[in-house]
């Protein structure tokens, strides 16, 4: 299935609004008066929103730059309950235990509004976490199924960019249910699935095309992704972004790691902002008979991430503990799931405390183990 | 940018002076980005040609003091900024570190540069490049050059900074030519805006800035004090003091344990504040705490080595509390 329609600048709030009729949409929005930019559902900042910037509202729509954390709360939430229990123990015979569970899933409609080309594709990776292989994740899955994805292409790349370093590009649509090319007057709006279809079928905002337009139209969009790709300088030229695995196996000895790692001061910021990070923990908390299971998110950079019960920690030290989460990106899950698990968004470069930029580390590994080939 | 070149020769030559005196030099290097500088550790004498000083050189080096201290071997040279030697000052009052072991090589400073401030003026742009000047911050952006006036970008410490030319303890001081020129703000002006608003309005205040924390803990890992965040009393299971989920309610419980935890203790580098990526302004617990305990004891944390934090001792009588009030 693909559909390619257009729609007329002066008629995307009405797009939007119209979308958010049926579902939850998420926007990128700009909190002003905490000068936070994020992805909010529309819905719960409405009374004080305005698409325009050009407005004192609280909110305000922006499109042009990445918000601080990536989209993946969403589908992923900081902490979310996986069930509620209780349980009876009758006092004249302990082995009569009744325990009731409880399980909420998810229900509610989404469709996510202005993503970016690599949110799309951290989305697409942590789809295959969560639903590939033996175990799955029925949450996951269940609010994936109920989200709907539209992208933006980037006209604009930042300083921290660099998705086609790792095989994206600023006008990559992969995995997305619907992407927008800004053209002059006008959005082009590219239907991928069935799933963009049915949101966007018989909407009155929406101009078909002819079979001659789509035509030029596709062509244009490859020019356009090129032509932006070319923006972003790559910090390892020479090498493939497929190669990158087996360098991050051959160097897992070199001693350059511990340099290039020791001033990470072992927070979760760059963890928590990033959208293929999907590390959690599962805890319950009760009190007497009654209590609930969540799962909150983790990150490997923590020292107690990797502790064990024992008092033994096998990732002690910063250096073992950022290889690993380098080599989770780079390496890992590249062999697991087939992706490199960075998508070059390059949040985790903007928020570091101490300016670690995973770019410049990748780069020296590659450098390095040159170095070492000779 | 004249002044930087001579104030990194400076530096440059006299860490190359003392470098068979310590193993390690913490500095600082050129960045990722033309707005931010990085911390480097530096072990080999080539390498310390990369060290740099200008208003850009915002992080507290004294973060890593504690855990070096524990790491290497032989003495460790720091590049402080007045303010930051306040935090070896205080590890040392508290025997956390050994003076002996820092050589505290500290540079005259003519305030510096808070990036999220020229970040929120301009937005986030490519930025091609950067000059601070004296008046004038001169940006150039792919959308085109901007000139910002220097006097209100700077990091809100400095405008009620007494030391930035006259630092409480040093080994090798650095005198700058450039110095802090700032209209004096009052420090505590946030916090009386904030205490003049209704106990509900309060409330609100603290339940919309906390409820947006997503628990990273880079506050409480880039705090020079917070040395014991390894074995943090936030993550135990048993008893399970604090919960995972990052409710407004919890966090604003973590916050609290943390303020109790700096309390006498914090030496209001604001770093904590820097770093949150929610920008959650936590800085202002911080200073309160502060000023109860300036008003309680008289004392404010890293002033003076041979005093000990007024909660880490005891007096029979407290001249200003008074304890029938307490029960």
């Amino acid at each position: 299935m693909e559909n390619i329609y257009t729609l007329k600048k002066q008629n995307l709030i009405s797009f939007i609004k119209s979308l958010n009729k049926s579902s939850d949409v998420y926007l990128p929005a700009r909190d002003n008066k905490n000068n936070v930019f994020n992805f909010f559902s529309l819905k719960e900042i409405e009374e004080d929103f305005s698409f325009s910037s050009q407005n004192d509202k609280r909110y305000s729509m922006e499109l042009i730059e990445k918000t601080r954390l990536s989209p993946k709360h969403i589908l992923f939430p900081q902490y979310e309950k996986l069930l509620d229990f209780h349980y009876e123990k009758n006092p004249e015979n302990i082995e009569d235990v009744k325990i009731e569970l409880e399980v909420t899933p998810p229900e509610r409609k989404s469709i996510i509004f202005g993503l970016k080309p690599c949110d799309v594709q951290g989305i697409s990776r942590m789809d295959k976490v969560f639903s590939e292989g033996q175990f799955t994740d029925p949450y996951y899955i269940k609010r994936r199924a109920n989200t709907v994805l539209i992208a933006i292409g980037c006209d604009t790349v930042f300083d921290d960019c660099f998705c086609s370093m790792v095989g994206g590009s600023p006008y990559n649509f992969d995995n997305s249910d619907i992407g927008l090319m800004e053209t002059d007057g006008s959005y082009v709006v590219f239907v991928y699935t069935d799933k963009g279809e049915a949101i966007v079928e018989n909407n009155e905002y929406l101009e078909t095309t002819s079979d001659k337009e789509k035509v030029s139209l596709k062509s244009e969009l490859k020019e356009k992704d090129e032509k932006s790709s070319k923006k972003i300088e790559s910090m390892w030229p020479g090498t493939k972004y497929e190669d990158i695995p087996d360098i991050m196996d051959k160097s897992f000895n070199l001693k350059i790691w511990e340099k290039l790692t020791e001033k990470c001061i072992s927070c979760g910021a760059c963890t928590f902002v990033c959208p293929t990070c999907y590390c959690f923990d599962i805890r319950d908390e009760k009190d007497n008979k009654q209590g609930q299971r969540y799962r909150c998110w983790d990150f490997c950079t923590s020292y107690i991430y990797t502790l064990e019960a024992s008092g033994h920690n096998p990732r002690e030290s910063i250096t073992k503990r950022y290889k690993n989460k380098v080599n989770c990106k780079f390496n890992y899950n590249y062999k697991r799931h087939g992706n490199l698990y960075c998508v070059g968004c390059g949040r985790c470069i903007d928020v570091c405390p101490v300016d670690m930029d995973i770019r410049e580390i990748v780069a020296a590994i590659l450098e390095e183990s040159k170095v070492k080939d000779k | 940018m004249n002044q930087n070149r001579n104030i990194n020769e400076k530096l440059i030559s006299k860490v190359s002076e003392i470098f068979g005196q310590v193993s390690l030099v913490v500095g600082y290097c050129r960045g990722n980005s033309p707005l931010k500088v990085s911390p480097c550790l530096i072990d080999e004498k080539k390498d310390i040609s990369n060290l740099i000083f200008n208003k850009l050189c915002i992080n507290n080096l004294a973060t890593y003091a504690y855990k070096l201290s524990k790491k290497v071997e032989g003495n460790i040279g720091m590049v402080l900024k007045p303010c930051d030697s306040k935090a070896i000052i205080q590890l040392c009052a508290e025997g956390l570190i050994e003076r002996e072991k820092f050589r505290m090589i500290t540079v005259g400073c003519s305030g510096i540069i808070d990036y999220k401030k020229i970040l929120k003026e301009i937005g986030r742009q490519r930025i091609i490049s950067l000059d601070i000047g004296k008046d004038n911050i001169e940006v150039e952006t792919i959308d085109g050059k901007k000139s910002l006036s220097t006097k209100n970008f700077y990091a809100e410490k400095c405008y009620w900074c007494d030391i930035s030319d006259n630092p409480l303890e040093s080994d090798v001081f650095i005198e700058n030519d450039d110095k802090l020129e700032v209209e004096k703000k009052d420090k505590y002006a946030d916090i009386k805006d904030l205490e003049n608003l209704s106990i509900e309005e309060i409330y609100s205040y603290w339940q919309e800035e906390l409820g947006r924390c997503i628990r990273c803990y880079a506050c409480r890992n880039v705090c020079p004090m917070e040395v014991c965040q390894d074995q943090c009393i936030v993550h135990l299971d048993y008893p399970n003091w604090e919960s995972q989920m990052a409710t407004a309610e919890e966090n604003k419980f973590f916050q609290m344990i943390r303020v109790m935890h700096l309390a006498g203790r914090c030496v209001e580098c604001g770093e904590c504040e820097r770093v949150c990526p929610q920008n959650i302004s936590i800085f202002k617990l911080m200073k309160k705490m502060n000023q109860v305990i300036d008003e309680l004891f008289g004392f404010s944390a890293g002033i003076d080595i041979s005093q000990k934090t007024p909660l880490l001792t005891y007096k029979t009588i407290e001249e200003n509390i008074e304890e029938e009030k307490l029960t």
